[in-house]
């Protein structure tokens, strides 16, 4: 009787600790699938973020391949769309001007137009690194109607 | 002695059974376990990809997709939310579904929502089991035409057929055959049915009848009549869509108040836009514009299509008197 314990005991002890690494192997796994999803669905965003009627422009009731920089000042995704950029994981989004002036001001209505930073959404939390994507747009000014060249950044805070 | 030792060995099996039971039980338990995790996996995959595709095809103004899976899926499209095997995650699209969706082949599209100025777009998805038959007269024909031949037209991955009330009898056969291909028809009426009611239900076995009733000549915007009797409005032809696929007019009218959240968060945008403007301009004059945006704003859930209407026609004509050195808002 002793024997047949020592040998269940064995047993139960190796069956646990081979489940403990599977379950380590899996959750790893998971997670990795989760990073990939998040990747994934930031890299559709870039698209899709550019295509929002709220900062999209709009002429004569038509959509433009292009974002309205006052639309960017009046509209605070930060408040309207926060369960759709934590979707997934956690992400800054903002638009810079590049060309033809790149400077360092941050664009508010004050500072209009003469800034380069038009912070879209971001979020509070506290990140120990990020992965930058970006993807080049055109920026409308609607005062003098004019088109400068710009990049749509997301970073993904981890 | 002799007893004692078959009485040691009698124990040791009873021993043996107890462990080897427990084992048993543990590895059951195990394996039902990990099949729940893995069915929690593959569905919030599911959702998730589901999400993206969402989220890709907004950027478009008309796009159809046919999304292929290995194995049977098995959702609902419910407030907002994806709902598979007890995985729920909320979406930011407005997503127009019958009430359950099955199968390995699963037909999402959408169109972009314009009323006046773009404020999203709208999706569908179905799973190809229901044969939608539109139904007019000589009145209505020309919307039927522009819902199943035009830019507006009902997405081509949707079931649908049409046919005149006139025609009805003559093409019931007709009719029939292609409906047995499905599980379910539903016959959107843009006329009265009763003259066609009796051959339906005596032709029909699994059926649902809505009827679309407008004032407007092209039936841009009017009303849905779902088999429950309740009433319903639609404001475009992709809302009319919505409506046609929708389970019923509870789904519907979910969706119809998350377009309506939207129509006000764009429409804030372009007063807020247009104050901007006036101040930086202060030569041009937005004051009538931004009231008659104001005035769409707080027009917003009203149950009437001629409301809207007025409304949306107020808010465009504004808009486009403005341009030259005073830009337009939208």
């Amino acid at each position: 009787m002793m024997e047949t314990m020592m040998v269940a005991l064995v047993f139960i002890v190796v069956l646990m600790v081979g489940l403990g690494f599977y379950f380590k192997f899996q959750m790893a796994s998971v997670e990795e699938k989760a990073e990939s999803a998040c990747i994934l669905s930031n890299t559709v965003m870039l698209s899709s973020i550019t295509s929002m009627p709220e900062i999209q422009c709009s002429v004569n009731s038509n959509r433009e391949e292009c974002i309205d920089t006052s639309k960017l000042l009046v509209f605070d995704a930060s408040r309207t769309y926060q369960e759709f950029f934590n979707a997934n994981c956690e992400q800054r989004v903002y638009f810079v001007e590049l060309y033809p002036t790149l400077t360092n001001g941050t664009c508010t209505q004050g500072s209009y137009p003469d800034c380069s930073y038009y912070y879209f959404y971001e979020p509070n939390v506290k990140y120990t690194s990020k992965i930058v994507m970006s993807t080049p747009v055109s920026l409308y000014y609607p005062l003098d109607d004019s088109y400068k060249s710009g990049k749509l950044v997301i970073e993904v805070l981890q | 002695m002799q007893n004692k030792a078959q009485m040691s060995s009698a124990m040791n099996y009873l021993f043996a059974i107890i462990i080897g039971g427990i084992i048993f039980m543990f590895f059951v338990g195990f394996a039902y376990k990990f099949m729940g995790f893995s069915g929690n996996v593959n569905a919030a995959s599911l959702v998730s990809s589901l999400n993206d595709e969402f989220a890709a095809f907004s950027a478009s103004d008309s796009a159809e997709k046919t999304l292929t899976f290995r194995q049977e899926a098995s959702f609902r499209v419910y407030e907002g939310r994806v709902i598979s095997n007890e995985q729920t995650q909320y979406i930011d699209h407005i997503v127009f579904a019958p009430y359950l969706i099955e199968g390995k082949e699963i037909f999402i599209s959408t169109k972009a929502l314009d009323i006046p100025y773009r404020v999203g777009n709208v999706f569908y998805v179905d799973d190809g089991k229901t044969l939608y038959i539109l139904v007019y007269d000589s009145n209505t024909e020309e919307a039927v035409e522009e819902l199943t031949g035009s830019y507006n037209s009902v997405p081509t991955n949707l079931p649908t057929l049409k046919v005149s009330v006139n025609e009805f009898g003559n093409n019931v056969e007709e009719l029939v055959a292609a409906a047995n291909k499905y599980e379910k028809v539903r016959f959107v009426f843009f006329t009265k049915y009763d003259s066609v009611l009796s051959l339906i239900q005596g032709n029909f076995e699994s059926y649902e009848i809505l009827q679309v009733s407008s004032s407007e000549e092209d039936y841009a915007y009017g009303n849905m009549m779902y088999p429950s009797g309740e009433q319903v409005v639609y404001l475009g032809y992709p809302l009319l869509i919505g409506a046609m696929i929708s389970g019923d007019a509870y789904m519907y009218e979910y969706n119809l108040g998350l377009v309506e959240e939207k129509i006000s968060r764009v429409s804030n945008v372009y007063i807020e836009k247009a104050k901007f403007l006036a101040m930086r301009l202060p030569e041009c004059d937005y004051v009538i514009l931004k009231s008659a945006l104001s005035s769409y704003q707080s027009i917003i859930g009203s149950e009437s299509y001629s409301v809207y209407m007025n409304s949306i026609e107020n808010v465009e004509n504004e808009n486009k008197k403005l341009g030259g050195g005073c830009p337009e808002v939208f």
